[in-house]
C-alpha cells in the first residue's frame, strides 16, 4: 500500500474537492462529459489536481469518475484510452507535486440494475471491471463514490476485489433523514459493505458537512471500518434556476473538524468546493487525532439494499413459507415457473410479520442454481425484508449470495469439514451471517454437550477464514419431542451453554418439534416460548400460524421488547378474531365473487364442494358471476378495481377446487394464450391486468413479462403450442416493438392470433400493424379469447 | 399534498365513483404519500431555435414540436422529478398480492407526481419567472410529438438526474422509478401561450385520458 494510505488511522488524511463544478465554472457545457476534457483540456485538468496537492491534499481522484462504458459509447470515446488518460494526468501532478496518492475515481454507471431495471447484476459487474483494469495500474486505491444504490456499490467493490489488489474505498450518497435515493439505510451499507471486506467506507455529495455529522455519528455505531467524508459546500441551493453552493471555506473547514471529532479518518470535498475549502481544512484539522468517540460494537447484522435486521435484540422472525418440502401446491409453482405465486407467499409473509424471508427452491427436477438467482432477484424488488438464502448445493449458494441485493442469511453450514470449506469462503468474499448447524461427521450429537462442540468446532473453523462470531448464528437443532422424551430439553440446554460459553446468536426451527402429534400448534408455541425465555434470537417459523405469533408478541410485551406494547396492540386491537371463514360466509359464491370478496369466495367454494363437483361449481357458479361483473364493467357501472377484484375472488374460488382435484380444473384452458409488454417497454400494469382476467376465466396464459424481444414471443408460441397471442405497449415509441413482434409471428407461424392493447394504441392503429383484435380494455381482450375458445 | 379525486378517476377511466371505489380510492392515496419521495431538480438553459431543431444551453435537439412549443421563449427551464424506488415497489407488490388495488395505486401516483410537479412548477415561476417578467409555458416532455425519447440521454446528462434525482434509464430510454417525469419548461414574455393545459399540444386527440381543460 502506498505509505501515505498507511497513515490512515495515525493521522487524519485529507482528499481533494470538486471536480465537475470547477470545470462547469471553466465552460463545462449542460451534458458534456467532464472526462472528455482528460484530452481535450489536458492541461486545465492538471493545473486543478495541482491545486488540490497545493492546498494540502493527500488523495487526488483522477478525473474519471463517469467513465464507464455506457458513458464512453454516448461520448464516441473509449475507457481504455480515456481512464488511462486521466489517471496519467492525476499521476504527473502528483510526482511534480513531489507527494500524493492517486485514486482512481468510480461513480455510478447512471442505469439502474435489474430488476427493478435494466441493467443485469453481472453486466455492472463487467462495467466497472472495465474501469478498474484500465486505470489500476496508475492508481494507489480505488475510491468507488456517490453510490445511491447498494446493489450497484456492491458490483463496483466485487469489479475492484477481483480485477486488483488495491485498496478500496466506498462512500455512498444520502438525504438528510439518512437515506439513500433508493431507500437504503445507513445501517444497511455498513452491514453490506462490511460484509463485502472493502478498506473504509463513508458519505460524499449530497449534503454540506453540517447535515452529515449527525449521519456520520450514526455511522459509527453500525461500523469499526475507517470512515470517509467528502461533503458538498453546502447543501445545493436552487437559485435562478440554477445549483449553487453557499459554504464558504471558513464555515466548511469548522464543520470538517467536527466531522473528524466525530470518527473521520479522511475527509475532503465534492460538488462546490475548491482548493480553499480544502486548504482551511488541512489548516484546521491537520493536528487531531484520530479516533473513535464510541467503543466499536460487534454486530450480528444482515441486510437487504434498503433496510438491516439486527440479531440479539428483539428476537427475529425468519419466514418459512418459501420452501416446497411437503406442499403440492408450492411445487407445482417450482415446476411451471409460477413466480408470483412464490412472491405471494413471501409477501403473505411479510404481512403477517416476517423480519427476514428464508428462499429454498430445491426441487430435484428444476434448474435450482437459475430459480434461486430469479426469485431472490424478484422478491428483493417487491419486499424490503432481507433474506435468509436456504439451499444444499453450494454452487447455488455462491451465485445467489453474489447476485443477492444486500448481506443475507446463510442457510446453512454444518460442523462436517466438507460444509464448512464449501461454504465459508463465499462468506469470506460475499458476506454474510451463516447458520451453523450442530451436525458432525457423525450425525446430531444426541447430548447438549455435543452440541456446544459441534457449535465450537464451526466458530473456531469460521475463524480460520477471518470470520467473527458476530456473523455467525447456531441452531442446536429441534427434534421431535414425539421421539424422544428429552428431545426439547437437549435443545433448550444447548440453547443456553451456546449463548453463555459461545456468546454467539442463535436460532432455531421451531415447528419440527411438535412433529407426529395432534394440534401441532399447542405444541409448537410453547416450545417457542420456552426458547425465547432462553434467550433465542431467531427463528425459522410459519408466521401465518396465529398461535406462534400470538405467543410472539405476548413474549415481547411481557419482556419489554415491546414499548408500551405498541406492536402487540397493533395487530390484537382490532378484537374480532378473524371468524372461521368455512363456519358462516354470510355470501353465496356468486355473490362473493360479484362482490370481489376473497375469503368469503374461499369460504363459499369449500362449502360448496361438500355438495357439487369442483366443474359444476365452475360452469354453474363461478363463470356466469364472472360473466356478470363484465357486463357491468362493459356498461360501465363496474370500474377496473371491481372487475379485477372479483377476478380475485374468482381465483380464490378456483385454487381450493384445483386443490380438492390435485391439478388444473378444466374448462377454458384448452386455450394457451402468450402475453408480453413488446421490447422496449417496461410498463406492464395493464398487461398485468389482462393476465389476471384471462387467468380467472380459466385460460392457460404463458406470461412472458415486460421488454421482451420478438424472438422471445416466437419461441414461446412454439413451445406452448399457443393459439393466442396478446401484445401490450404503453408508449408511443415503444408501439414499433409491437409491429415487429407482429411481423415475425406472421412469417413464422402465421396460425396463431394476435390481439393488442395498451394506452396509445387504436383500432387504426392495430390494423395498420396487423393485429387480429384490438382491445380497448381488459374485459375486451377477455371477450375475445373466449370468442376463440369457442371456435376452436 | 390533497388527494384530487377527480383526477384519480380520470386516470382509473372510471366514470363514477361509489363506496367501494372511495374506500380503495383513499386506502391507495394513503400508500402512495407514506412511500413517496419526491424530489425534483432543474437547470435554467438558454434556447435558441433553428428550423426543425433547439439548441437547448448549447445542445441540439432535432424536434420541430419541441421548436414550435418553444418559439419566442429565449430561456426554458430543463425539469426532473420523481416519487422514487418505493413507489414502484408498492404497486409492484400489489400486483402480486392484491391486483385489485394496484390499477387505484397506479392512478394515484400518477396524480401524485403531475401535482408535485405543477407544484414544483409553481416555485420555479415563483422564484424566477416572476422576477424577470416572465411566464412558463406547459410543461413538454420527450416522447411528446416528435420530441425524440432519445432525447432523454440529453436531459439525463444535463440535469444529472441520476445523482440528484436517484432516477436512471434504461437501454431504451425508459425512467426507472417508472414515476418520474421529465420536461422543457419554456420562459416567455408573451403569457398567452402558457394556459394551455399539456394535451392540448399533444396530437393523440383520442386518447382516453386527454383533458380537454385549460390552466386556471
Amino acid at each position: 500500500m502506498h505509505d501515505i494510505l498507511d497513515k490512515l488511522g495515525y493521522e487524519i488524511l485529507f482528499f481533494d474537492g470538486a471536480m465537475g463544478t470547477i470545470l462547469q465554472g471553466k465552460g463545462l457545457l449542460p451534458g458534456e462529459a467532464p472526462e472528455l476534457w482528460n484530452l481535450q483540456h489536458p492541461e486545465v485538468i492538471q493545473a486543478i489536481h495541482a491545486s488540490y496537492l497545493a492546498a494540502g491534499a493527500h488523495i487526488i481522484k483522477a478525473n474519471t469518475f463517469g467513465a464507464n462504458p455506457f458513458k464512453c459509447q454516448e461520448n464516441g470515446c473509449a475507457v481504455e484510452e480515456i481512464v488511462p488518460a486521466g489517471m496519467r494526468l492525476a499521476r504527473q501532478a502528483v510526482e511534480k507535486a513531489g507527494r500524493g496518492a492517486v485514486a482512481l475515481d468510480i461513480g455510478p454507471t447512471g442505469r439502474l440494475l435489474a430488476p427493478l431495471g435494466d441493467l443485469p447484476f453481472e453486466d455492472a459487474v463487467e462495467v466497472f471491471a472495465c474501469m478498474v483494469r484500465a486505470g489500476a495500474p496508475y492508481a494507489d486505491c480505488i475510491l468507488i463514490e456517490t453510490m445511491n444504490d447498494l446493489y450497484e456499490a456492491k458490483a463496483a467493490v466485487l469489479a475492484a476485489q477481483e480485477n486488483s489488489r488495491l485498496p478500496v474505498f466506498v462512500t455512498m450518497t444520502f438525504d438528510e433523514d439518512g437515506k439513500l435515493l433508493t431507500g437504503g439505510s445507513l445501517s444497511a451499507m455498513a452491514a453490506v459493505l462490511e460484509g463485502l471486506g472493502v478498506t473504509a467506507m463513508g458519505l460524499n455529495c449530497g449534503l454540506g458537512p453540517r447535515q452529515m455529522v449527525g449521519l456520520l455519528q450514526e455511522l459509527r455505531e453500525y461500523t469499526g471500518l475507517p470512515l470517509l467524508v467528502n461533503p458538498n459546500a453546502g447543501l445545493p441551493q436552487e437559485r435562478d434556476g440554477c445549483t449553487c453552493f453557499d459554504v464558504g471555506p471558513e464555515e466548511f473547514s469548522k464543520t470538517m473538524k467536527e466531522l473528524v471529532e466525530a470518527g473521520a479518518w479522511a475527509v475532503g470535498g465534492c460538488c462546490g468546493t475548491t482548493p480553499q475549502h480544502i486548504a482551511q481544512t488541512v489548516r484546521l484539522c491537520a493536528g487531531v487525532r484520530p479516533g473513535y468517540t464510541a467503543p466499536i460494537k460487534r454486530r450480528t447484522v444482515v441486510a437487504s439494499g434498503i433496510q438491516a435486521v439486527e440479531f440479539g435484540h428483539v428476537p427475529v422472525i425468519i419466514g418459512e413459507r418459501i420452501n416446497p418440502t411437503g406442499k403440492a401446491r408450492f411445487k407445482q409453482a417450482l415446476r411451471e415457473n409460477d413466480i408470483p405465486y412464490i412472491l405471494g407467499e413471501g409477501i403473505a409473509q411479510q404481512d403477517a410479520g416476517a423480519h427476514l424471508l428464508d428462499v429454498n427452491v430445491g426441487l430435484p427436477e428444476i434448474d435450482e442454481c437459475a430459480l434461486m438467482c430469479r426469485v431472490v432477484g424478484e422478491l428483493q424488488s417487491i419486499s424490503p425484508l432481507p433474506l435468509q438464502i436456504d439451499t444444499s448445493d453450494p454452487e447455488t449458494m455462491g451465485q445467489a449470495m453474489r447476485m443477492y441485493n444486500g448481506k443475507p442469511l446463510v442457510n446453512s453450514v454444518t460442523a462436517k469439514a466438507a460444509s464448512m470449506a464449501a461454504i465459508f469462503p463465499l462468506v469470506q468474499k460475499y458476506g454474510g451471517v451463516v447458520i451453523g448447524l450442530t451436525i458432525t461427521e457423525e450425525g446430531i450429537p444426541g447430548t447438549a454437550e455435543g452440541r456446544v462442540q459441534a457449535a465450537k468446532h464451526i466458530i473456531d473453523t469460521a475463524a480460520g477464514y477471518g470470520i467473527g462470531k458476530q456473523d455467525i448464528i447456531i441452531d442446536p437443532l429441534t427434534m421431535a419431542v414425539s421421539a424422544g422424551q428429552d428431545a426439547a430439553l437437549v435443545t433448550l440446554e444447548a440453547l443456553r451453554r451456546i449463548r453463555r460459553e459461545l456468546g454467539v446468536c442463535t436460532s432455531l426451527g421451531i415447528s419440527n418439534v411438535s412433529f407426529g402429534l395432534p394440534q401441532r400448534d399447542n405444541i409448537t408455541s410453547a416450545f417457542f416460548l420456552m426458547a425465547l425465555a432462553d434467550g433465542l434470537n431467531a427463528a425459522i417459523l410459519n408466521p401465518r400460524s396465529e398461535a406462534v405469533m400470538r405467543a410472539y408478541r405476548s413474549f415481547c410485551a411481557l419482556s419489554g421488547m415491546d414499548k408500551n406494547c405498541m406492536a402487540y396492540i397493533e395487530a390484537y386491537s382490532q378484537a374480532a378474531p378473524v371468524a372461521g371463514i368455512e363456519a358462516g360466509s354470510a355470501y353465496t359464491l356468486r355473490e362473493s365473487i360479484e362482490k370481489g370478496l376473497k375469503e368469503a369466495a374461499d369460504g363459499a367454494t369449500r362449502a360448496l364442494l361438500r355438495e357439487k363437483s369442483g366443474l359444476d361449481i365452475i360452469d354453474g357458479e363461478i363463470v356466469p358471476a364472472l360473466d356478470q361483473v363484465g357486463r357491468l364493467f362493459e356498461k360501465k357501472e363496474r370500474f377496473l378495481p371491481q372487475l379485477l377484484a372479483s377476478a380475485e375472488a374468482a381465483k380464490a374460488a378456483f385454487d381450493v377446487i384445483k386443490g380438492s382435484l390435485g391439478g388444473q380444473p378444466s374448462g377454458q384452458g384448452k386455450l394457451t394464450v402468450v402475453i408480453a409488454t413488446v421490447k422496449g417497454d417496461v410498463h406492464d400494469i395493464g398487461k398485468n391486468i389482462v393476465k389476471v382476467l384471462l387467468e380467472n376465466y380459466g385460460f392457460h396464459v404463458v406470461d412472458l413479462g415486460k421488454d421482451v424481444p420478438p424472438e422471445a414471443v416466437l419461441e414461446a408460441v412454439e413451445r406452448e403450442n399457443a393459439q393466442l397471442v396478446g401484445l401490450s405497449a404503453l408508449m408511443t415509441t415503444t408501439v414499433s416493438g409491437m409491429k415487429e413482434t407482429i411481423m415475425l409471428l406472421r412469417q413464422k407461424v402465421p396460425q396463431v392470433k394476435i390481439m393488442v392493447g395498451g394506452a396509445v394504441l387504436t383500432q387504426e392503429y392495430a390494423d395498420k400493424i396487423g393485429a387480429d383484435f384490438y382491445g380497448p380494455d381488459a374485459m375486451a381482450s377477455v371477450r375475445y379469447a373466449m370468442a376463440l375458445a369457442e371456435k376452436w | 399534498m390533497e388527494l384530487d379525486k377527480q383526477e384519480v378517476l380520470r386516470y382509473l377511466g372510471a366514470g363514477g365513483s361509489g363506496q367501494a371505489l372511495d374506500r380503495w380510492i383513499n386506502q391507495a392515496w394513503g400508500k402512495i404519500v407514506s412511500v413517496a419521495r419526491p424530489k425534483y431538480t432543474s437547470r435554467l438553459v438558454t434556447v435558441e431555435t433553428q428550423g426543425t431543431a433547439v439548441v437547448l444551453g448549447g445542445a441540439r435537439v432535432e424536434s420541430q414540436s419541441l421548436a414550435q412549443h418553444l418559439r419566442g421563449c429565449r430561456e426554458a427551464f430543463l425539469f426532473a422529478c420523481t416519487l422514487g424506488p418505493g413507489v414502484d415497489m408498492l404497486i409492484k407488490r400489489h400486483a402480486v398480492s392484491d391486483m385489485a388495488l394496484a390499477p387505484v395505486l397506479q392512478a394515484c401516483s400518477a396524480a401524485y407526481i403531475e401535482a408535485y410537479a405543477d407544484k414544483a412548477q409553481k416555485g420555479l415561476e415563483e422564484g424566477y419567472a416572476r422576477k424577470h417578467g416572465l411566464y412558463l409555458r406547459p410543461r413538454y416532455s420527450p416522447g411528446y410529438g416528435d420530441f425524440p425519447l432519445t432525447s432523454q440521454r440529453f436531459m439525463s446528462a444535463a440535469l444529472d438526474m441520476p445523482k440528484k434525482l436517484g432516477v436512471s434509464l434504461t437501454g431504451d430510454c425508459m425512467m426507472v422509478p417508472f414515476k418520474s417525469i421529465t420536461a422543457v419548461i419554456g420562459l416567455t414574455q408573451d403569457a398567452t401561450q402558457c394556459h394551455i393545459h399539456r394535451c392540448m399540444a399533444c396530437t393523440a386527440s383520442n386518447c382516453p385520458f386527454r383533458k380537454e381543460t385549460h390552466y386556471a
